[in-house]
């Protein structure tokens, strides 16, 4: 909101009062107030006159808030549960994806703000249907658990992250099933110390495009999902380089382990 | 005090003149309620409805984030190299040069074929799309360790890693290839990368699938007077301390880096 300007200065000398023309001036409200009723409330950072504000000034809690949810107890996600097939869509196993607990969060932003930062970390294993759990190359490309980001129930597609396998300690032979490989020393458990920041400049890239909500008033969500596409959503059609998935393979179970998903407000 | 004058007392004339006198006191141009002073407030009194936003808007005109692409469907291999492959070459990476490549856009985007140094993430070598953000050049001033009104830039990098090009190249291990990811800026002097940012991901490694990096870029990194413009993130593919030297080809997908300008201190009138 500007500085005021009374609307009806100066007064005309001589000329009978106009009791609306003064009172237009002392107190008349208006959305974009121009009498000294601003001081109800409505007085702005343009009605200061110049001097540095600091912490002395400021009620706690209106230049930046913060939150943060965190879990660590194991949590279990089977195929069974997210029966996508290679006829699937992107947008199917979006809807599918699952929130994880204690990355996804909840929170009010009190007051429209520049920006809205999220950071969040989880650490997980996921299982895949390796038959050769001996071997190096399938490693890569068995199975992928899919992790995405969704603000407000909506997926930001570039915030995916595809997690490779846990290698062999868990992999899975068809021909010893009740087997467990511990035939290589890599490390099975998979990370992601994930990071966003949503502003109004997002435009296109963003789901729906323009989308400004997230950093206006009221409550928001934000959580990554989990889901286990198959292969051949992974990579389209002609695109990998490297990567022949074979059909029928993928993920097994996914252990999410430690987990936290913080939203920090930027105004 | 916001509203200082003379109350009208009895005898007085009631006039024009006298009550223009005292609206213009109380809100005139640069008086009364358009001039508050720290005095006439309560300590605590100011909330978010009186308070500027933090940051400059003018200084960050594109935003502080940048996407990869939605469209993004395999960004192809990153294939240039740290080091020149000679037998047995440790690289710095901290000393790295940007690649000279000359493909459309050098030093953007995956190279065309092998190459020497960093290149700026940028699917299908499209600047447009490149892990980058400018900014209007904010001024680095190393006495009070200021960048324009910020006493830091705090730039945050995260690369999915679809895969490696495993040719079999090896040897695996320790030593095996690895993606190694930066965060660089560019100011008046050209484009650089924060040596503490740089991070190798091997072959075998627990954070594969996203490569998360962040760093604070200070005035100290940027130089005295110097003016910064732009942030950005750096990839290159490397090999450490083998005796046959070797690479293979990250190869990404989806990207994003952010900016998180650093605010402390006193906020001047804007």
């Amino acid at each position: 909101m500007p500085n005021i300007n009374i609307p009806n200065v100066p007064l005309a000398d001589g000329v009978a009062a106009d009791a609306d023309q003064v009172m237009g001036d002392v107190y008349l409200p208006k959305v974009t107030p121009d009498s000294l009723e601003v001081i109800n409330g409505r007085l702005t950072n343009a009605n200061r006159d110049g001097w540095s504000i600091d912490s002395s000034d400021v009620r706690e809690g209106h230049f930046s808030q913060s939150g943060q949810i965190s879990a660590t107890a194991n949590q279990d996600y089977f195929s069974d549960f997210l029966n996508l097939t290679s006829t699937d869509t992107v947008g199917d196993f979006e809807d599918q994806a699952m929130a994880i607990p204690g990355c996804s969060i909840s929170f009010f932003v009190p007051f429209p703000v520049t920006a809205v930062s999220l950071s969040w970390h989880l650490s997980l294993i996921t299982d895949t249907a390796v038959t050769t759990p001996t071997s190096v190359v399938p490693h890569f490309s068995t199975g992928r658990t899919r992790l995405m980001l969704f603000l407000d129930g909506f997926p930001v597609r570039q915030m995916t992250r595809q997690i490779i396998d846990g290698n062999y300690t868990m992999a899975y032979d068809s021909a010893s099933p009740g087997t467990y490989h511990n035939n290589y020393t890599t490390p099975d458990t998979r990370q992601w110390s994930g990071n966003f920041l949503y502003d109004g400049s997002l435009g296109s890239s963003i789901i729906p495009s323009g989308n400004t909500d997230y950093i206006q008033r009221g409550w928001h969500t934000a959580s990554i999902r989990i889901a286990f596409p198959p292969p051949t959503l992974i990579f389209p059609l002609g695109s990998p380089q490297d990567y022949a998935p074979s059909p029928g393979t993928g993920v097994r179970q996914v252990r999410v382990k430690t987990r936290r998903m913080s939203y920090t407000l930027i105004r | 005090m916001p509203i200082n004058y003379d109350p009208l007392k009895e005898g007085d004339k009631l006039d024009a003149d006298s009550l223009n006198d005292r609206l213009t006191a109380t809100g005139g141009a640069g008086q009364g309620v358009n001039n508050l002073g720290q005095a006439d407030l309560e300590k605590k009194a100011l909330r978010q409805e009186h308070l500027p936003t933090i940051l400059t808007a003018s200084d960050f005109p594109n935003g502080l984030v940048k996407l990869a692409p939605v469209s993004t469907l395999n960004s192809a291999p990153y294939i240039n190299t740290l080091n020149i492959l000679a037998t047995g070459a440790v690289p710095v990476p901290g000393y790295q040069t940007f690649d000279t490549v000359e493909i459309p856009n050098a030093p953007y985007g995956p190279a065309a074929a092998a190459a020497t140094g960093w290149r700026i993430i940028a699917d299908n070598n499209i600047t447009a799309d490149a892990a980058e953000i400018a900014f209007n050049p904010l001024t680095a001033l190393t006495g009070s360790g200021n960048i324009g009104n910020y006493k830091g830039l705090l730039v945050r990098l995260s690369v999915e890693l679809v895969d490696w090009q495993d040719t079999a190249s090896g040897p695996w291990g320790m030593q095996g290839i690895a993606t190694v990811l930066g965060i660089g800026w560019e100011d008046n002097l050209g484009r650089h990368v924060v040596e503490r940012s740089i991070r190798w991901y091997n072959y075998f490694n627990v954070v594969k699938g996203s490569l998360d990096l962040f760093t604070v870029i200070r005035a100290s990194d940027v130089g005295n007077n110097n003016q910064i413009s732009k942030v950005f993130g750096v990839i290159a593919s490397a090999s450490w301390g083998i005796t046959s030297p070797n690479y293979d080809s990250p190869i990404i997908r989806y990207y994003n880096i952010d900016i998180i300008p650093i605010r402390a201190g006193e906020i001047p009138n804007a």
